[in-house]
């Protein structure tokens, strides 16, 4: 597809990310994948996604700290949030770092999906 | 010295032993009452053998009291004759007591005074008895004791009692003129005037006795002034000497030409007056004799009261140093009053602290706190739960601490009572339940996660077609995997709600830092439904005691159900005033959502109740959330409550008071 925008997917769950990346790719999005915070710098160096999908409990590197690098980059790319539980006190760490959303982990991919609309069209108009 | 202050002392001896002996009897020897009357008796013992070697004391056979021959009259004090049975009790001829005498000589004395007649025989010799109790200043000169007839005394002479007895018997005889041989008649006055002679002679006086028996004589002889006058020949021949005979003689002539028995000096009048006067005063000790009793009855008591009191409070004063628990009182000043071994221990203080302000010796600020917060409500007991750092920074302790008021009987505040508990293991295996709750809770979901997305996605098409059946089962599956996730979630919630019964961590903080936290996590959220999120804090806002983590998932879980109840475009508003009249600061988060109905306001912050759409697929989550919200907001003493009308969106607001 043409334009095909491209998300990051971070988490250190394999089942996880295979169940949300075929679900994104079902909506035409393209997906890369990293399994922990340093492998998600790589990969956001590599592939320069539109956005990106971060857990924060993550071995090697966590989100909080691989975002906190990523901004030290790239300030610009929108990241939502997977969190496994509601009142996450990282994601609050998180929030300073500047992130777009929050997308609990036990919440249907479909609500993801708007996050991540959300996310993308008020990076558009920001740009704007 | 003056004759009639000597005489005042003997009376004063005798007095005073008589009320020694009177004290000893009723109260216990080392009583104070006692110690001071044999003071008394020994001062007065001293006072008569002032310049003296000795002085003697002799109970005459008609019951008066001599010493140093002169006879103490009643006249004196009445009480003096009281002495009289305790020393007829010894059976002895007259006790000497010598200069050198010592108190405690005088204290045996008196004690062998009062003993039982049975101890004084089974002594035997008296003398005995002074040398057995180290007495060696007082001397008995011992009766030697001849059966008498009954009722009748013997006669102070020694081997020659019984003769006496004859001798009346003859002189009544005599004076009935039933004898009448001459030589009868001389034996008899022979008798008589050796009689005479020997007492005249030892005690240069005649016993009423002797006396009468003499008179009877002369008055029923026909021969008087020839029988005086052989008296005073026999007299004189005998030694005694002349001009005391003579003395003795002309006051018998005198005595017995008198016609009557000498008049009582005492008239009627006045001696009727003396008895009444005398059965007033014997009333009258009677009276205090009772009192004594009754007062050492009552001092028994009290006694005995005492005791008991002082073995109860020995008891709590053992629990209270015995126990596991930390106990601390201080006064209304903040003075330590009471601290027991555990508290010691717990805060780094010792007994010796007792009555230093506690402030001078308890250093940690929060353990401060209590000892000034008296709070109004006076039955409260106040729980607050405080850390401390040991001596070496790596030691730590957390204390449980519950305190409350003490009163008075009046209902006054004297102090303050703190008990101490170490829950540092109790933390440490809370912490480790959390922990395992944690963890539990996140693999617990994990798996559950990836099921039910795999048979959404399969169940979505999105993996590609399925058949009516395949889609019939994988249903099944989804539906059970939901009620699989809201089960596991609710009771993942209910222990957290369990946990959160835990005591407070309370801190100085500002609320209006919280709210700014609490908005800055969720806003971006409220910004992916375009919602506007505002906050207002009132610049007055006094700084709080409360615990930051839970009023921050307060104000998380009050915003975010706003944010889950609010439609796009909507707006949300935290507020947070001081409100001085209730002493309150007050928190409100208003929405512009789809309200909530009446009968649902009441119950919505009931565990596991939902309001809303219960069909919903959309999991709103169990239910517990504003239970938790409660639970805090009341643990911190304040209250929480809703106010909405359906369509018209919704106002939660929460209180929490202002500490003083």
């Amino acid at each position: 597809m043409e334009n095909e925008i491209k998300v990051l997917l971070v988490d250190d769950e394999e089942d996880f990310r295979k169940l949300l990346s075929f679900w994104l790719k079902s909506k035409g999005y393209s997906v890369v994948t990293a399994s922990n915070g340093e492998e998600a710098l790589n990969m956001a160096k590599a592939e320069n996604p539109s956005i990106i999908f971060m857990d924060l409990n993550m071995p090697v590197m966590d989100g909080t700290d691989a975002l906190k690098k990523l901004r030290e980059f790239n300030k610009d790319v929108p990241v939502i949030i997977i969190s496994s539980y509601v009142d996450d006190r990282k994601a609050k760490q998180a929030m300073e770092l500047g992130i777009s959303g929050v997308f609990y982990k036990g919440k249907d991919f479909q609500e993801g999906l708007s996050l991540l609309e959300t996310a993308l069209r008020t990076h558009k108009q920001l740009k704007k | 010295m003056a004759d009639s202050d000597q005489v005042l002392n003997r009376v004063k001896f005798i007095t005073n032993l008589v009320t020694c002996l009177r004290l000893i009897f009723i109260y216990p020897p080392k009583h104070p009452l006692v110690g001071n009357s044999l003071k008394n008796v020994f001062a007065s013992a001293i006072l008569i053998l002032d310049n003296k070697q000795e002085f003697n004391l002799i109970l005459s056979p008609d019951n008066k009291i001599i010493i140093d021959g002169e006879t103490l009259s009643e006249k004196n004090s009445g009480i003096i004759q009281d002495f009289v049975p305790y020393f007829k009790k010894f059976d002895i001829e007259d006790v000497t007591f010598s200069s050198g005498i010592t108190e405690s000589e005088i204290e045996q004395f008196v004690k062998i005074l009062i003993s039982d007649k049975d101890v004084l025989n089974k002594a035997g010799d008296i003398n005995k008895l002074f040398q057995e109790k180290s007495i060696i200043h007082i001397r008995a000169k011992q009766f030697e004791y001849l059966k008498v007839e009954k009722g009748k005394e013997a006669f102070v002479a020694e081997g020659k009692p019984a003769e006496f007895e004859q001798l009346k018997a003859r002189l009544k005889d005599f004076a009935e003129n039933k004898i009448e041989k001459p030589e009868d008649i001389q034996q008899v006055e022979k008798e008589i005037f050796g009689l005479v002679s020997e007492e005249f002679k030892q005690t240069r006086k005649l016993s009423l006795q002797v006396k009468n028996a003499l008179k009877k004589f002369i008055v029923h002889n026909k021969d008087k002034d020839n029988a005086l006058a052989r008296l005073k020949d026999a007299l004189v021949e005998y030694g005694c000497p002349p001009e005391e005979v003579g003395r003795l003689l002309d006051k018998i002539s005198e005595e017995i030409s008198r016609p009557v028995e000498s008049k009582p000096r005492v008239s009627s009048a006045d001696f009727a007056q003396l008895k009444t006067e005398n059965d007033g005063l014997k009333a009258k000790l009677d009276i205090l004799e009772q009192e004594v009793i009754r007062h050492a009855a009552a001092v028994e008591q009290l006694k005995k009261e005492n005791t008991r009191i002082l073995s109860e409070k020995q008891r709590i004063d053992n629990i209270v140093h015995n126990m596991a628990e930390g106990m601390v009182v201080v006064d209304s000043n903040g003075k330590i009053l009471l601290v027991n071994p555990a508290a010691e221990a717990l805060l780094g203080i010792t007994k010796n602290d007792i009555g230093r302000p506690i402030k001078e010796v308890v250093k940690n600020e929060h353990l401060l706190t209590l000892t000034k917060r008296i709070s109004s409500e006076k039955d409260e007991v106040v729980e607050k739960d405080i850390e401390l750092i040991g001596a070496d920074e790596s030691t730590k302790k957390i204390l449980r601490t519950s305190s409350a008021v003490v009163e008075d009987h009046n209902g006054n505040t004297v102090g303050m009572v703190t008990m101490l508990n170490d829950i540092t293991k109790q933390r440490e295996i809370e912490g480790l339940k959390s922990q395992f709750l944690a963890n539990v809770s996140h693999e617990l979901r994990t798996p559950l996660i990836a099921i039910e997305k795999s048979v959404a996605l399969i169940l979505s098409k999105s993996t590609g077609d399925i058949s009516d059946t395949q889609n019939e089962f994988l249903t099944i599956a989804e539906r059970n995997l939901k009620r699989l996730t809201t089960l596991i979630n609710d009771l993942l919630d209910l222990s957290k709600l369990e946990a959160s019964k835990t005591v407070l961590n309370p801190e100085k903080t500002n609320l209006d830092k919280l709210i700014i936290e609490s908005v800055e996590t969720l806003n971006n959220w409220a910004a992916t439904k375009s919602i506007k999120l505002s906050h207002s804090v009132s610049s007055d806002l006094p700084s709080l005691e409360l615990d930051p983590n839970k009023i921050i998932q307060v104000l998380n879980n009050l915003i975010g159900n706003a944010i889950k109840f609010t439609p796009q475009d909507g707006s949300i508003t935290v507020e947070a005033v001081h409100d001085k009249q209730e002493g309150v600061v007050r928190v409100s988060v208003q929405d512009t959502g789809a309200g909530i109905s009446s009968e649902d306001l009441g119950r919505i912050f009931e565990k596991f109740y939902q309001a809303g759409d219960k069909n919903s697929s959309d999991i709103k989550g169990t239910g517990i959330g504003l239970a938790i919200v409660r639970e805090i907001v009341e643990l911190h003493k304040g209250k929480v409550w809703a106010e909405s009308e359906k369509g018209k969106g919704a106002r939660f607001i929460f209180t929490l008071p202002i500490w003083i």
